[in-house]
């Protein structure tokens, strides 16, 4: 399924070497893929890094304009932890992937609204 | 990987069964719930096929969907359950917003009290 964290080529490039020594001198290069000037944003082009958005209403507008983009092929998926108090919610269209994680009650009213809104939308028959 | 084909819930049995699991997750292990919109297809896309004479099998498009609709799936370690919400049960979405609202309730309260017990114990 898609939802397990694909391994993607892009997070390791250093190529295979001889010895232990050799690894460890050599220059390590950033994975391509790693928009580290972007700051934490997970608006990449391949779910291969998958990192949680800061702040709420960028993972809104974010997932509304996924869901919007292509309304069939847009999941959302919500994992709830109870033990760890922890609620990740992930939108994706299997190209762009966002997510958000909390684990306070105000939030998850938002999440809430944000996921009734979707909800609402997908069974309308608004294309 | 062997896969039990599950059954189509009716969204009451779904919505019982979903409670079922959110309460057995108490003390571990998660639950995974995912929405999705559902065109109410029942056959794959055709794909255009060669044919034995050698040319492409004619590909006629799946006819327009009427009426779209919701697809629920939940999922925990043991089980896995879904169910279809139609596109006018406005009933069944107030439903599982408030179930969403009542069962996700493990998460933390924010309260000024507590943060002001917090800066006086740092």
């Amino acid at each position: 399924s898609v939802d397990a964290a694909p391994h993607s080529s892009s997070t390791t490039t250093s190529p295979p070497t001889t010895s232990k020594t050799d690894y460890l001198l050599q220059e390590k290069k950033p994975p391509s893929k790693l928009h580290v000037t972007r700051g934490r944003k997970s608006l990449t082009t391949s779910p291969s890094i998958m990192v949680f958005l800061e702040a709420f209403e960028d993972f809104e507008k974010a997932a509304e304009r996924i869901y919007l983009n292509a309304p069939m092929r847009t999941r959302c998926v919500m994992k709830y932890n109870h033990s760890n108090s922890c609620l990740k919610v992930k939108v994706t269209d299997d190209h762009v992937c966002v997510q958000y994680q909390t684990d306070s009650q105000q939030e998850l009213k938002k999440l809430e609204k944000l996921i009734s809104n979707l909800m609402k939308h997908m069974a309308s028959g608004e294309r | 990987m062997l896969m039990m084909e599950q059954p189509r819930l009716s969204t009451d049995v779904f919505m019982s069964e979903l409670t079922l699991m959110f309460h057995n997750a108490r003390t571990h292990g998660e639950v995974t719930v995912t929405i999705k919109r559902y065109d109410g297809r029942t056959k794959p896309h055709p794909k255009p096929r060669k044919l034995k004479n050698g040319k492409m099998s004619i590909v006629e498009p799946l006819p327009e969907p009427e009426e779209y609709s919701c697809l629920l799936r939940a999922k925990t370690k043991d089980k896995k359950i879904s169910t279809v919400s139609a596109s006018d049960a406005l009933r069944f979405q107030l439903q599982f917003a408030q179930f969403l609202r009542s069962n996700m309730d493990g998460l933390k309260k924010e309260k000024k009290a507590k943060k002001k017990v917090k800066k006086a114990t740092q």
